[in-house]
């Protein structure tokens, strides 16, 4: 009996290569960028939604309110030191959006909404970092006003220098916070963060550090600007990670 | 259909589950075990709330981690303690988790109005949670579990605080949801899924002691359940020497119900062993540690 030999070609490496990336496409998952994830989560949840609770809203306003107010008990303007106002701004600018994204947080844990929420198709990572992006947006309009008027009271505040050093503490604060999340994996670390930057900032102002000074006041303003296009992609970077957190029980 | 395959999960060097493998189709499982035995373990690996240490879930083959939010799609999920915004209408908490649900707010309205008429809530519809009693709250929670007509439903401890009368239309809506869906049942109360479960999944000592049909796993006892009576002054010593399922006081005497794997003795009415003395018998050292 003839046996027929089939002789099967061998594709060159290239074929073989874009042979490869074809089953792997067709067999994994499409994985949907950071925007248009975002987008199809504005679409499905809306904004009236990321307040889980009356409550929430509540405490948004009071927070806003006792920050206005802190800026309105501040020296006189003759007694203001112009890097002590710089100092203060960066130390204090992502406080609203601070209280805002914990206490969310928080609500769910004490709720004991945390298990039902995390087992939908938008979990409570997404929902926070979805949050977080809106409410840093907040943050930096109500800073940008509030940075409005202090120019206007303070002849040595300039705006556009404020508005660099209010955002880039945000945005610096914002990343070491979902670093200490996703890292650390514990409220003590994100706690240690927090007490962190308030004391550390705290120090920096009351010691009048000559090169700290500097940096505030005299640093050339393309410089800040490149620090803060640094700082916000970062910040989105780490909001892009935080949406693909895997919880794991016993972290919070 | 979900694959279970040889998962383990370890708390430091506490082992919760030991090398698990199960497959599990369309239909009701009753997983049955004593408290503390491993079944929330299992059903939060299940709902992708933990992590196995070891070995893989998966369904349709597709791990259930990686598959990520289109697993949580198919999913409905009830914990054990189920949380709620004390400010929240039923309405309203629906409406916000069908959100996240990635429902769209049309469809949300018409399912909600008909599964609060399920779970017979429909006249509270609208009225704050934080003045519901326990019962109400589950109920709540049993909607909220169904709401995108999940492909998987668990539902962990589902009877806590429901009356008779709402166990038993809890039972029929599981048979009903249960003709075209996984439905994975945790408890502890053998009565919540002796009748409705397709098979039962019994868990001892961090591992499967049984996966099978409640008439299988009653079979393991045929002949060896016994009923008799005796005097009050006999029963310590008659404890001591079998394992007594059931005492029950009638007329100055003891009725017993109880396992003895040898020969008979007279007076001995062999009875069809239930699940329940399957369970009683199995979790016997468990259980008097219990109490």
């Amino acid at each position: 009996m003839n046996k027929e030999i089939f002789r099967i070609p061998m594709p060159d490496k290239q074929t073989i290569h874009i042979q490869t990336q074809q089953i792997v496409v067709a067999a994994s998952k499409q994985k949907v960028s950071f925007i248009s994830y975002l987008k199809s989560m504005h679409q499905q949840i809306g904004i009236k939604h990321l307040f889980s609770d009356r409550s929430e809203l509540i405490f948004a306003w009071i927070t806003a309110i006792i920050l206005s107010g802190l800026f309105l008990v501040k020296p006189e303007p003759s007694q203001a030191n112009v890097h002590d106002m710089y100092g203060f701004i960066f130390l204090i600018s992502p406080v609203l959006f601070l209280t805002l994204s914990l206490y969310t947080y928080s609500n769910k844990i004490i709720s004991g909404t945390f298990e039902v929420e995390m087992t939908c198709k938008y979990n409570v990572y997404q929902i926070i970092a979805f949050r977080m992006l809106i409410f840093s947006v907040i943050a930096i309009m109500f800073n940008t006003m509030t940075l409005v008027f202090m120019s206007m009271i303070y002849e040595d505040v300039h705006f556009a220098r404020a508005f660099m050093i209010s955002s880039t503490g945000l945005f610096a604060f914002s990343i070491l916070i979902l670093f200490a999340v996703m890292k650390r994996r514990s409220t003590v670390a994100a706690a240690a963060t927090i007490i962190g930057w308030t004391l550390g900032n705290l120090l920096l102002i009351y010691m009048d550090n000559p090169i700290y000074r500097d940096i505030l006041v005299n640093l050339p303003l393309f410089v800040y600007a490149l620090v803060f296009v640094g700082t916000l992609y970062g910040y989105l970077k780490s909001l892009n990670r935080f949406i693909h957190f895997q919880y794991a029980e016993g972290d919070y | 259909m979900i694959v279970v395959k040889n998962v383990s999960k370890y708390y430091g060097n506490f082992c919760a589950l030991n090398n698990i493998t199960l497959e599990l189709h369309n239909g009701v499982y009753g997983l049955l075990a004593p408290n503390g035995a491993g079944k929330t373990t299992l059903i939060k690996m299940l709902a992708t709330l933990i992590t196995p240490s070891q070995g893989e879930i998966v369904y349709d083959g597709k791990n259930i981690i990686h598959m990520d939010d289109e697993f949580r799609a198919l999913l409905g999920y009830l914990p054990q303690q189920f949380g709620y915004y004390n400010n929240y209408s039923p309405k309203q908490y629906l409406l916000y988790l069908a959100a996240l649900k990635g429902m769209g707010r049309k469809d949300s309205i018409r399912i909600i109005k008909e599964l609060l008429e399920k779970v017979a809530l429909s006249e509270v519809g609208n009225k704050k949670m934080k003045k519901f009693s326990g019962g109400m709250i589950q109920r709540v929670g049993i909607a909220q579990a169904l709401l995108n007509n999940p492909k998987v439903l668990i539902l962990d401890e589902p009877t806590a605080g429901l009356d008779p009368k709402e166990r038993a239309r809890f039972r029929n809506l599981l048979s009903e949801l249960a003709r075209d869906r996984l439905v994975i049942v945790s408890t502890h109360i053998v009565s919540d899924v002796e009748s409705i479960a397709n098979e039962v999944i019994m868990i001892k000592h961090q591992e499967v002691l049984y996966k099978d049909s409640v008439e299988n796993i009653c079979n393991t006892l045929a002949g060896h359940v016994y009923e008799t009576t005796i005097d009050y002054g006999h029963l310590d010593a008659f404890r001591n020497r079998y394992t007594v399922l059931l005492e029950k006081q009638e007329s100055g005497e003891m009725n017993i119900r109880f396992i003895h794997k040898g020969a008979a003795a007279e007076g001995w009415l062999s009875v069809t062993p239930s699940l329940e003395d399957v369970f009683l018998y199995e979790y016997r050292d468990e259980i008097r540690m219990e109490v």
